[in-house]
């Protein structure tokens, strides 16, 4: 934790985690044993360590929402050094750490919290000191006692420790972890507490404690958890009644009830690393009816208890809610909130603040969150789905979209997505629209689009695309962003827009091209994904499909989208070279795409007659031909092919490229192979169109 | 001394498992009635503790948890009969404790039975309630684990159907076990 907002929502997130188990806890009272009772705690000591909100869930997110509100709010006016106004509350680690020179109103917060923090582990630290230096001035024990002891502790098998007898000790305790000291008052002691300090020792109390101090102090400023940690410890006391009546029998259990009983009113110490037999009068009221019930437990509870503990793991450390993205209802309302904030500085929205806070887990989900931001321009929408480093962009792309007056028709494709070095997806969202007037111009963002001048033709409105040139990629916090790079395009298109799931001759292709001994081989590719949509019902689906003769677009977002469908359409040329087809009366092009991937086939013969190759593994292929000595012959033959390929992705990334990626060329000239050349899939490619 | 109204509560009991366990829903367009509501099952125990509660005193503490339940079933039902929605997705705390209780419920009430069983000379019907009681309560907890990891829609058909049929088996288990009992009680009376 860094700053005041890391800490606020990482005390915030294990208080919900400590009610949660405070109530578990008292509906199972009185039916799960004090053994469960403690060491159900344990969960809520790792989720002390566990940064809140690391797996993008939360307990309760509403509350999370709230904070990260009141921070935009707080922060917009601050000029923090500690974090930014705009970013998400991200805590990278569930302890506190020093982050540098305060700044701001809310950095010296942080920095008194630390403060605080510190002087708490620092008292703590001078009250053991403390104990530590009057032990050395108790007593030893006589020889008759520690024979006393050794007795003890060989009928329960126990370790003893160092003993001293300190006068006026209101009552007996163990201080320390490495070199523990029973100290006992100089009154006569029962076996029954000897034993219940023996087995604070065994099970190590002593160090547990410490650590429960010190996250007492990490939260010293939270009321709550104060009122929690204490009760850790009427638990931990709880639990070691338990395990003293377990082994004690008949008599001497009643008896065990009233030393306890007389100790109602005395005092005892506080320190960590220290236990004590008696913790408060009211404490050990409720420690005697606890033995009281000591036998009325069910038994054979051990299984169930383990269970419990195993089913609330996971939740609890890691959150049951995620911040679902505001709708376009909620986001409305948010719109009209933002218009206000320009005149009434201060009023921020949930909507946009939950929308920091929603993270995009997958690629698609980023595609189609961004996507519907851009067409129905819902600032939110585009907010969750942008980095949280570049905010302006979210104003810039409202006002391309506004100045441009660009009208969209509730779909979009998403384009050619190719892996740069740094692992993030360069790629073209392609949003067909039944209202385009100009044609072919290109936009800078934000700027007003070229007026139709006076003597001009009046255009029509037309069929086509807007082309927005995309990075998609992973934040650091591992969720995926969209970035605009570059500036968008019109593009005119005279076929219909709706089959551009499946290529288009208007949009921008992918062109490898490769240099042969008897001309130029090329390879134009499309990849094409659709994002799987939200639907209301499985008619509403279809119903929509039909009468749009297309597929079903949602108006709303899925930040957990998936990839529905990809489609890979590609086009194969040979460009003669220094007439090498002159002579020749047919020139075949083949494509073949085998199974397996190799550049290797220096241990597969060439074979002269086509068919063979073809025909060895039986692998697909197209083919094309041409009459070199034809009138209408211009030293060109191409061929394509298009087939859908798998959309899924377990890491929540792009699809892998499909297998007709990696492709043989075979140049025939009158039934001899003259030339092979290899596409991998992999070869720089160039964009054109 | 075994009386009628015992016998009785033991077929309540089998019943009151058929309506926990097996769900059968009508729906029509936005509106869903479950015909087999949960909160009928919880019902049914509950009228079942006290005569547990004379032959096994720690049946007295299932009391408050299996009116909890019965509440939040109830108030579950109602929101899907009017919504068509479940509220339990917009209260995960709430269901994740209903879920704990649950599996408590089960398993203290088995062991309950179990201790019946072995009062009435029953020791293999007690034997068999012990094991049905582990295996569902192992059984819970595991199905918890996994589909936190791996929720019902990322999972494949094959894995599915073998969770579905591993549970049928054990639900199939759990009734046969108490048929059994109950006709040997029957047969004892």
């Amino acid at each position: 934790m860094t700053n005041l907002w890391e800490f606020l929502l990482q005390t915030m997130e294990v208080s919900w985690a400590a009610l949660f188990l405070l109530i578990l806890k008292h509906l199972l009272a009185d039916k799960l044993s004090p053994r469960w009772q403690y060491g159900i705690w344990g969960l809520f000591f790792v989720k002390l360590l566990v940064p809140a909100g690391v797996t993008g869930k939360y307990l309760l997110a509403f509350p999370a929402v709230m904070l990260q509100t009141v921070r935009e709010a707080a922060e917009s006016v601050l000029s923090s050094r500690f974090c930014t106004a705009d970013a998400p509350i991200r805590v990278a680690f569930g302890l506190p750490w020093f982050p540098g020179n305060p700044q701001s109103l809310t950095d010296w917060l942080f920095i008194l919290y630390l403060a605080g923090a510190v002087v708490c582990l620092g008292r703590y630290f001078f009250s053991y000191v403390c104990l530590r230096l009057l032990l050395r001035s108790g007593k030893s024990v006589s020889a008759e006692f520690q024979t006393r002891m050794d007795a003890l502790c060989s009928r329960y098998h126990l370790k003893a420790c160092r003993t001293v007898l300190l006068p006026d000790l209101p009552s007996a305790f163990i201080c320390g972890v490495c070199s523990p000291v029973l100290a006992l008052p100089s009154e006569e002691v029962d076996d029954k507490i000897l034993l219940h300090e023996l087995l604070h020792l065994r099970s190590m109390d002593a160090l547990q404690s410490i650590f429960w101090s010190i996250f007492r102090s990490i939260h010293w400023c939270n009321p709550f958890l104060q009122y929690v940690f204490h009760r850790i410890g009427n638990d931990m006391e709880s639990l070691c009644d338990q395990r003293v009546l377990e082994r004690l029998e008949g008599e001497e259990r009643r008896r065990y009830g009233e030393i306890l009983l007389n100790m109602t009113n005395d005092r005892y110490p506080r320190a960590p690393g220290t236990t004590s037999l008696s913790n408060g009068g009211r404490n050990i009221r409720s420690r005697i009816r606890a033995i009281a019930r000591f036998r009325k437990y069910p038994q054979g509870m051990g299984l169930v208890s383990v269970c419990i503990a195993v089913t609330l793991f996971f939740p609890l450390l890691s959150g049951v809610s995620q911040v679902a993205l505001p709708g376009s209802a909620d986001s409305h309302k948010s719109l009209f909130m933002e218009s206000l904030t320009e005149k009434a500085a201060g009023i921020f929205s949930p909507e946009t603040a939950a929308a920091r806070l929603a993270p995009c887990t997958t690629a698609a989900g980023a595609l189609d969150t961004f996507a519907k931001g851009l067409m129905y321009l819902n600032p939110v929408w585009l907010t969750a789905s942008s980095p949280d480093s570049a905010q302006e962009q979210v104003t810039l792309l409202m006002d391309t979209v506004r100045t441009g007056s660009l009208q969209f028709n509730g779909s979009f494709y998403v384009y050619n997505p190719e892996k740069q070095e740094d692992q993030s997806y360069r790629l073209l969202l392609v949003f067909p629209t039944d209202h385009l007037y100009s044609e072919g111009s290109s936009l800078t963002a934000g700027s007003s689009p070229e007026e139709p001048s006076a003597d001009s033709a009046p255009t029509e409105q037309q069929q086509g695309y807007f082309v927005f040139p995309v990075t998609a990629f992973r934040d650091a916090d591992g969720s995926w962003a969209v970035k605009s790079s570059g500036s968008y395009r019109r593009v005119i298109s005279d076929n219909s827009i709706r089959s551009c799931g499946y290529g288009s001759d208007f949009l921008p292709v992918l062109t490898a091209e490769k240099e042969g001994a008897t001309g130029t081989f090329s390879r134009t590719s499309q990849y094409i994904l659709q994002v799987q949509q939200l639907a209301n019902s499985l008619f509403d689906t279809m119903t929509i499909e039909i009468l749009n003769y297309g597929p079903y677009f949602s108006p709303e977002p899925d930040t957990d989208a998936a990839f529905a469908s990809a489609f890979y359409a590609q086009t194969f040329s040979w460009t003669e070279k220094d007439a090498a087809a002159d002579g020749c009366s047919l020139a075949e092009l083949y494509v073949t795409f085998p199974y397996e991937e190799t550049e290797d086939l220096t241990d597969r013969e060439i074979y002269d007659d086509i068919p063979a190759v073809l025909l060895e593994g039986n692998e697909p292929y197209v083919s094309a031909d041409a009459e070199p000595g034809a009138a209408n012959w211009n030293g060109q033959i191409s061929t394509g092919s298009a087939n859908s390929f798998d959309s899924s992705s377990r890491t929540g990334s792009f699809p892998e490229l499909p297998e007709t990626a990696f492709c043989r060329f075979f140049l025939s000239l009158d039934g001899t192979v003259r030339e092979r050349v290899i596409f991998t899939g992999k070869e720089e490619t160039v964009y054109e169109n | 001394m075994k009386t009628d109204s015992y016998l009785k509560a033991l077929t309540r009991i089998v019943w009151a498992y058929i309506f926990l366990f097996l769900d059968v829903s009508l729906y029509s367009g936005p509106t869903n009635i479950g015909l087999l509501p949960n909160w009928a099952g919880w019902l049914l125990i509950l009228t079942v503790l006290p005569e547990m509660e004379k032959k096994e005193c720690s049946a007295v503490l299932l009391r408050p948890v299996v009116m909890l339940l019965g509440i939040w079933e109830a108030v579950c039902w109602i929101a899907v009969l009017f919504t068509g929605n479940s509220i339990s997705l917009s209260f995960p705390l709430v269901q994740l404790i209903c879920s704990v209780l649950t599996l408590y419920f089960h398993f203290q009430f088995f062991t309950n039975l179990a201790s019946i069983a072995a009062a009435h000379d029953l020791p293999e019907y007690s034997r068999q309630m012990l094991y049905v009681r582990t295996v569902s309560t192992i059984y819970s907890a595991v199905i918890d684990v996994f589909f936190w990891f791996y929720p019902l829609d990322s999972v494949s058909g094959t894995i599915q159907i073998f969770l579905v049929i591993t549970a049928l088996c054990i639900i199939l288990w759990m009734a046969l076990t108490l048929f059994q009992f109950r006709k040997a009680e029957k047969r004892q009376f």
